[in-house]
């Protein structure tokens, strides 16, 4: 038999039911902020849209423990691509006229001089000192009014660093280096100072690729 | 569609109550809720609306419809409220329509007004004798099981 009826109003979710939802949020909150504190963190982070390759992963060679299982955070980010000698090569032949030239220059570099140094050969003080001098002065890029010879200078340092370790072969391509980074104003508004900076990238490139060869 | 001949009891004693005062309450699930629907007489003729429910909170039944009049009809505001018994209406679902076909928009200017008091055995007899209904001797508080105020005619009178 149909006919109209009426009911009772449904009653609103159990309170206690809504307190149980909050504190699953916030666990399941809590445990990702824990997660993504105890990740190691990355050493230079490109800026999205730069268009530079991230730098590789830091623990890129290392043998002192098991590489970091991926997590669902990690996944979620995009897999970044190691930033190669050959980047680097093909960056420093680029349009050296470009304002921005210098600084993404600075980045790729630091990016692959910084996954060197986390090599186990290459675990020295001294190296480890020069790596930190360069992550601090690539922090600073993106301060106001911040000159790029402090990046330049901690580079060349690190690389020659490198080079003293564990590569005596390269002593005079290391000391040139440095000698060109000594030279540079940190600006790039004259030919001269474009082509001044081109040809520290084009050393520090070919550098690089000596670096990234296994030591004889 | 003939209207119910069965005698139909007193609602005495009975716990009417319009819906919207009954603010824990609402139309069950799966049945329409009929309020704002064009009410129409055996020719067809809209002479209402459906205003309210009213409603027995004890079965959770609707016992009767309470209809507003249209101005057109040239009622006086305070009498242009009157009830029909829920057995006497066919529900066109589709439309939004209930039909009354023991009324039409003639006759329902001889229908008693409510006026949104106690429904009196009075107002009862006069309602039944407009809808050409008996009025059955009775006072039994199971009075609404009688065929007006059966809510199966109301659906079995559905349009289709």
């Amino acid at each position: 038999m149909a006919d109209i009826n009426i009911q009772r109003k449904k009653s609103p979710p159990s309170r206690w039911l809504l307190v149980l939802l909050v504190l699953a949020a916030l666990a399941v909150g809590a445990y990702f902020l824990f997660r993504a504190e105890t990740a190691p963190p990355a050493d230079v982070p490109a800026p999205a849209g730069s268009g530079i390759p991230a730098p590789p992963d830091s623990t890129t060679g290392a043998e002192t423990g098991p590489r970091p299982a991926t997590d669902a955070v990690a996944d979620m980010a995009a897999d970044p691509a190691p930033v190669t000698p050959e980047v680097l090569a093909a960056f420093a032949q680029g349009d050296a006229a470009q304002p921005t030239y210098g600084r993404e220059g600075l980045r790729l570099l630091a990016a692959n001089l910084v996954s060197l140094a986390d090599r186990d050969d290459l675990r020295q003080p001294a190296i480890q000192t020069r790596r930190d001098d360069l992550t601090s002065a690539i922090s600073r890029l993106d301060e106001a009014g911040t000159s790029l010879r402090p990046g330049y200078m901690a580079a060349a340092a690190l690389a020659q660093a490198m080079q003293q370790q564990s590569y005596p072969a390269l002593e005079t391509e290391a000391r040139e280096l440095s000698a060109v980074a000594g030279n540079l104003s940190g600006r790039t508004t004259t030919a001269t100072e474009q082509q001044q900076v081109q040809e520290y990238f084009t050393r520090a490139a070919r550098l690089a690729q000596a670096l990234n060869e296994p030591p004889q | 569609m003939e209207p119910s001949t069965e005698p139909i009891p007193s609602s005495q004693g009975q716990h009417l109550r319009r819906l919207r005062d009954l603010t824990e309450f609402e139309v069950a699930d799966g049945n329409p809720d009929v309020r704002g629907w064009a009410v129409r007489g055996a020719d067809g003729q809209q002479f209402g609306q459906v205003f309210e429910l009213i409603v027995d909170a004890d079965a959770l039944k609707v016992r009767y419809l309470d209809v507003e009049l249209d101005e057109r009809l040239h009622i006086n505001e305070r009498d242009r409220h009157i009830l029909l018994p829920i057995g006497v209406a066919a529900l066109d679902e589709e439309a939004d329509n209930v039909f009354v076909p023991s009324l039409t928009a003639r006759t329902v200017l001889e229908y008693p007004p409510y006026v949104e008091i106690q429904i009196t055995r009075e107002y009862e007899q006069a309602m039944l004798r407009a809808l050409n209904l008996p009025l059955a001797e009775t006072n039994e508080p199971d009075f609404y099981n009688q065929p007006g105020y059966d809510g199966s005619r109301f659906y079995q009178r559905r349009l289709r």
